[in-house]
């Protein structure tokens, strides 16, 4: 057997991703919150504390970064010459595993952060009425271009 | 039936009328009826002739620009007269077809024609002329059963007849249809409301709830279902009538459908689940449905000329884990907490809540341990077999190469106990649940989810379905 069929995890730039999201998420919250803060206690009277917004914004992003490491930590894959098994999933875990002889297409996408720390997201359809999809979110580019290379579709 | 250029054919010129839809209804019942409610001014009733003929004119010019072709490869269609589409369904993709003819229909000879293909969008041809729909189901055979309809007669596979049902058998059908259980309730009750309150009312809005079952009872007036050149077909109905027909191996499961009645009697209804969602769907009439009564256990004959012989059988199944009795309790009792809370804090006496609690606790171990003994799961090489369902029944045989992907899921609780569910997905489209063997035992989940989709890997299919 010449492929490797060890369990593969995410790397170093999905989580950074996956934090930068929750930076990203933070920064609106703060901009959205500040805004409110001072529109209001104009428009309806009152005041609210300056420091209450960063306070919130870091209550949300504190438990958000910490939540996305955990979460990167259970993703896992690995193409074998059979299967592509796919692992994720923390309050509910699922291992998903495609025989690749089932295999219609395989759509690779990346957003613009995505592009940035050289991930994307690879999708593997079926044609089952069900899970039509697999994705692997935040993939190494490489890491993609390798399973789209072995499956035969580049 | 207009043929144009290149082998395109129009749809019946009665199509049009189906374009205007209730539109036309309403013009031809004003016609024979010659209607004049309230006098119209000039000018109201000449902007409605005008905005009339501008919907009639669309629908001509719809049914001018709608046609459709077959090749050696596809079935093509083209329509659209602003934005105008072409569709194009290979023939070794398509699933089923189906032809439904109304009461109305079966007196002009004309008749719908619905071609579907999995993961694609169903073509439909309505209204075609009878010949044509004839000529659209052989035509659309597989190459192989074309190729044996020129074969000659003495080489001809006589029809394989799997099943009918007479006027006696429909009418034990309709009993026991378990949509009659809650509707008979109902209708025993509002018989009391309305001798002792008086609501005379009350029993006829009960007796509309038996409408679905009578209605799917009716439906299958007249069923049979057989087997020729490897494409199963199904008939039903008596004044509106259906037929489906689909290749055999674009059957992705076979469900045995044992409702609490039915079950009583002995009796089974076997289904066919194909990427078609006309064939298969729950509230179509026939939906599936290959054999509607028949003893229990004949689902095998049935599934040895449908999918192939089966060798695994009930005995065999290994039942779910023992645990699952807990977490099917702890379920219960985290569902009925609340209540129970709710109720004691409102009576302000413990006991209540307390009470409350206890019979859900009571009810869930019941259903639990109910539950334990039915749920099931075997397989083989050529099959997967899973039995779900504590009232209605559900065995259903999936072939290991219909198999598109296997799942382990584990919630929290099962992750405490050490148990998962495996969902097998196919391409078949069914609103009747999904394919689980739920709560085994961790290991046993993933040698099951391991070895059915290796053996699945193994099995190349042309299409991939």
């Amino acid at each position: 057997m010449t492929e490797p069929e060890t369990l593969n995890l995410l790397g170093r730039e999905a989580l950074a991703v996956r934090r930068a999201r929750v930076v990203i998420e933070a920064a609106v919250i703060l901009l959205v919150g500040g805004v409110a803060a001072w529109a209001i206690p104009r428009w309806v009277g009152g005041s609210v504390p300056w420091w209450a917004i960063p306070v919130a914004a870091v209550a949300i992003a504190g438990p958000g970064w910490w939540w996305a490491g955990v979460e990167h930590s259970r993703w896992a894959w690995r193409l074998s010459e059979d299967l592509l098994e796919v692992r994720r999933g923390v309050l509910v875990r699922r291992i998903h595993l495609v025989p690749r002889s089932r295999i219609q297409n395989v759509t690779t996408t990346s957003g613009p952060l995505q592009t940035r720390f050289g991930v994307l997201t690879v999708t593997v359809h079926t044609a089952g009425a069900r899970t039509r999809n697999v994705s692997i979110e935040d993939i190494d580019a490489g890491h993609a271009e390798g399973i789209r290379r072995r499956l035969g579709l580049v | 039936m207009a043929t144009l250029q290149d082998g395109w054919h129009r749809l019946h010129p009665l199509t049009i009328l189906k374009e205007l839809g209730s539109l036309a209804w309403a013009l031809l019942a004003a016609l024979v009826l010659d209607l004049d409610f309230a006098p119209v001014p000039e000018q109201v009733a000449s902007t409605e002739a005008v905005l009339a003929l501008a919907v009639f004119g669309y629908a001509v010019v719809r049914y001018l620009f709608t046609a459709y072709r077959l090749t050696d490869q596809a079935l093509e269609l083209r329509k659209g007269v602003l934005v105008k589409s072409f569709q194009s369904m290979p023939r070794d993709r398509i699933q089923s077809v189906g032809a439904t003819t109304s009461l109305v229909g079966r007196f002009v000879g004309i008749t719908t024609v619905e071609v579907s293909a999995a993961d694609a969008e169903d073509i439909r041809l309505g209204f075609v002329s009878e010949p044509a729909a004839a000529s659209l189901r052989s035509v659309l055979a597989p190459e192989r059963a074309r190729s044996e309809e020129g074969t000659t007669e003495d080489e001809a596979v006589p029809p394989e007849q799997l099943a009918t049902l007479d006027i006696g058998r429909l009418l034990v059908f309709g009993l026991t249809e378990t949509g009659l259980i809650p509707a008979a309730m109902v209708f025993a009750i509002s018989i009391f409301l309305a001798f002792a309150l008086g609501v005379v009312a009350a029993p006829l809005g009960a007796a509309s709830l038996a409408a679905w079952p009578v209605m799917k009872t009716v439906g299958l007036a007249g069923f049979r279902s057989w087997i020729e050149n490897d494409r199963v077909h199904i008939e039903a109905g008596v004044l509106g009538r259906r037929q489906t027909e689909s290749p055999l191996e674009r059957i992705q499961t076979l469900q045995v459908r044992r409702p609490p009645l039915r079950r009583l009697f002995g009796l089974e209804t076997v289904a066919i689940v194909t990427g078609d969602i006309a064939v298969s769907s729950e509230h179509a009439v026939t939906a599936g449905t290959v054999a509607p009564l028949e003893p229990i256990g004949d689902w095998r004959r049935l599934a040895e000329a449908l999918i192939g012989r089966v060798a695994i059988g009930e005995p065999q199944l290994e039942r779910s884990s023992p645990l699952m009795i807990r977490r099917t309790l702890l379920r219960g009792a985290a569902v009925t907490l609340l209540p129970a809370a709710a109720a004691g804090v409102l009576t302000q006496l413990w006991w209540v809540g307390l009470l409350i609690l206890a019979t859900g606790v009571a009810i869930m171990w019941v259903y639990a341990r109910a539950r334990w003994r039915v749920l099931g799961w075997a397989h083989d090489e050529r099959h997967l077999m899973v039995r779900r369902g504590v009232l209605a029944r559900r065995l259903s045989v999936v072939p290991v190469q219909k198999v598109q992907d296997v799942t382990v899921r584990q919630t929290f609780f099962q992750r405490r106990l050490g148990i998962a569910t495996v969902e097998v997905d196919t391409a078949g489209v069914t609103l009747a649940g999904s394919i689980k063997a739920i709560d085994l035992e961790l290991a046993s989940a993933h040698r099951l989810a391991l070895n059915l989709s290796e053996t699945a890997a193994r099995i190349a299919l042309p299409d991939g379905v």
